[in-house]
């Protein structure tokens, strides 16, 4: 207990700087306000910013992202309540009963539980991050390349079933990212994949620019085919803070939801929409009038929102003790550390220990900065939320392209850009999910290496992943993950 | 689109077989993965392609929807080819008023300050904040 509270105390010491102090809070409001913004999630929001943090120290980068991260989450509920216009997947429940409770003229108190939810949800989950941060460390670091390759498995196929309309679909666009990924030099022999004699090709396709066209281009060339025009509530807002009714009646479903999220966060492949979707209904469930749900009940809003931010916090647990992303938001940061030459996983914990606690404690900071900018400030986001679309689209589009260009100063990249644009627009259409693309591409060369070593270790034996428990054990479940929807299907059919 | 992903993964089988094979000693070989994937991006592209119900989604049907894409990919093409030519400060305006323009923004007033400034805005931020190299 101790060990904590000293490797807190440090982490403290680095968050306080007023440097990264500076920095916490751009991330946190830079998040909001892109994240603000209908149709950019929190993937997207954290994608289109990370160019900013290019050429900081990489801890203070760190702290800014996940201020982005976190601030992201809380925009995307904003638009959900006010246009019922989900800014990402994991504010779709937020919609039903927020909307409705604008609709109401109640927008006040569904924004402030909402950002009271996230604040509770989000400090809870780093106390949890903390503590469960060491003995997973002492395990992760018994990991050897199997445990690797299986847990990497694990997530991708977990990713690629959950999200999107069928599980087929899912693992399909998995397949297709970690094919992607192939694309480069062989991470173990060198030789040339797929480059085509194109130079830039040789290190592979940059995942920025890649996850910049499939997410932000993509929902650009989406929404430049509706109307452009959108429902907005005009009702002003009065009274941010909510009622004691309604205090009353959230007094177990932050608890509730903040565990739910948690803990579905941390499973790999699970993340914050997931986690949305289950706390509504189990919120639902408990109700004494779950009948009510739907037509703007406070809880309604208070289960996803405060799920959701602790699922967030919950995918850091695998990402930062593991080096394995829970989400597709993770995969992002997971990149961006790459980018800055950092590997997630036990080893930083040892290393950069400076680096992580600073991380950890950053992230207390972040969360109090978020409500204390947010209840306020709600205005001002309201009002962002409302710039017509015909001038939002072709900013996103210059951000994305003056943000591909600074990271890696090649035009080539802007036509990775372009070109993924279509090609997520296109997927988008046909109702194929994307995010597990982006995880395939992050992860596809260390899946492939962990693959390999394994191999070598065991000189040809395949066997080697089931003579070790955890990788076993990650390997059946995976099985088990994949059997399932394929049983499934084979039963119906047989019954006709 | 299902088929289209099935095409893809034979073509990657195609294309990985083109690669070394692997040398004894060390496991599986550059080709393997690509191989494995494209096998199962094969498969799986055929079953989603011929599953029944894998409409695509229907948008609001708009008369303007073919001219604003079109416009929109235009401007985008436009905007890679020129931005080393014409620099990022010309290009991105450039970029901003006719987009603005092709989405129906009419008041000219709105889209020159909104090209303008956004184009000074970013590159406040990235050339000069961050030192970001732009042409």
């Amino acid at each position: 207990m101790t060990e904590i509270v000293q490797s807190l105390a440090l982490g403290f010491s680095v968050a306080l700087t007023p440097t990264n102090l500076f920095y916490c809070l751009l991330g946190v409001a830079g998040g909001t306000l892109i994240g603000v913004l209908p149709g950019i999630g929190p993937v997207t929001t954290v994608a289109i910013l990370l160019p900013l943090t290019f050429g900081m120290n990489p801890t203070s980068a760190l702290i800014m992202l996940a201020g982005i991260y976190y601030g992201s989450q809380y925009g995307g509920s904003t638009t959900a309540i006010l246009i019922n216009t989900p800014g990402e997947t994991s504010s779709v429940m937020t919609c039903l009963d927020g909307y409705r409770m604008a609709r109401q003229g109640r927008a006040g108190p569904a924004l402030g539980m909402a950002a009271i939810g996230s604040f509770v949800a989000g400090t809870a989950s780093v106390i949890l991050l903390m503590l469960l941060a060491r003995p997973l460390v002492k395990v992760a670091l018994g990991f050897g390349p199997a445990e690797y390759f299986a847990l990497m498995l694990l997530a991708l196929c977990t990713l690629g079933g959950i999200v999107g309309e069928s599980v087929a679909k899912g693992l399909l666009m998995a397949a297709f990212g970690l094919l992607l990924g192939t694309i480069g030099s062989d991470p173990m022999t060198g030789s040339p994949r797929f480059t085509f004699e194109i130079p830039s090709l040789l290190d592979g396709l940059d995942f920025l620019p890649v996850t910049l066209g499939l997410f932000a281009v993509a929902e650009v060339l989406t929404t430049a085919e509706g109307s452009l025009r959108q429902q907005i509530y005009d009702r002003p807002i009065t009274g941010i803070w909510p009622t004691r009714a309604d205090w009353r009646a959230c007094r177990f479903t932050l608890p509730r939801a903040t565990l739910i999220g948690f803990i579905v966060g941390v499973l790999p492949g699970a993340g914050a929409t997931l986690a949305s979707i289950l706390a509504y209904m189990a919120e639902k469930r408990v109700s004494r009038h779950p009948e009510r749900f739907g037509t703007g009940v406070i809880e309604g809003v208070a289960a996803p929102e405060t799920a959701n931010n602790a699922a967030s916090g919950g995918a850091m647990v695998p990402l930062l003790t593991l080096g394995v992303p829970g989400s597709g938001t993770t995969a992002v940061l997971l990149g961006a550390l790459m980018l800055y030459g950092l590997r997630p996983g036990p080893l930083l914990f040892e290393k950069n220990p400076d680096l992580v606690w600073g991380l950890i404690a950053s992230m207390y900071i972040g969360n109090v900065l978020l409500l204390v900018l947010n209840l306020p400030l709600i205005g001002l986001w309201v009002r962002l939320a409302r710039v017509p679309p015909r001038v939002l689209l072709p900013l996103i589009l210059i951000f994305c392209f003056t943000g591909t260009y600074a990271v890696s100063n090649n035009v080539f990249d802007l036509y990775v850009l372009a070109t993924f644009g279509v090609v997520g627009w296109a997927l988008q259409r046909h109702g194929f999910p994307v995010a597990p693309v982006v995880l395939g591409l992050i992860l596809g060369p260390m899946l492939e290496t962990h693959f390999r070593r394994a191999l070598i270790l065991s000189r040809g034996d395949w066997w080697f992943f089931l003579d070790r428990p955890i990788a076993a054990t990650l390997v059946g479940a995976v099985v088990l993950y994949l059997a399932l929807p394929v049983g499934a299907w084979a039963w119906r059919r047989a019954r006709g | 689109m299902g088929a289209a992903m099935a095409l893809l993964g034979v073509i990657a089988v195609a294309g990985a077989l083109r690669l070394p094979e692997a040398l004894i000693d060390e496991g599986p070989g550059t080709r393997f993965l690509p191989i494995l994937l494209g096998l199962v991006m094969a498969i799986l592209g055929a079953a989603v392609a011929f599953r029944p119900g894998g409409q695509a989604r229907a948008t609001d049907a708009d008369p303007g929807r073919w001219r604003r894409l079109l416009a929109t990919a235009l401007a985008i093409v436009l905007y890679i080819v020129l931005f080393e030519r014409l620099g990022f400060l010309a290009t991105s305006t450039l970029f901003l008023a006719g987009l603005l323009g092709a989405y129906g923004e009419r008041r000219w007033p709105v889209v020159g300050a909104v090209a303008a400034g956004a184009t000074v805005l970013t590159y406040l931020v990235f050339a000069v904040w961050l030192k970001v190299p732009l042409p």
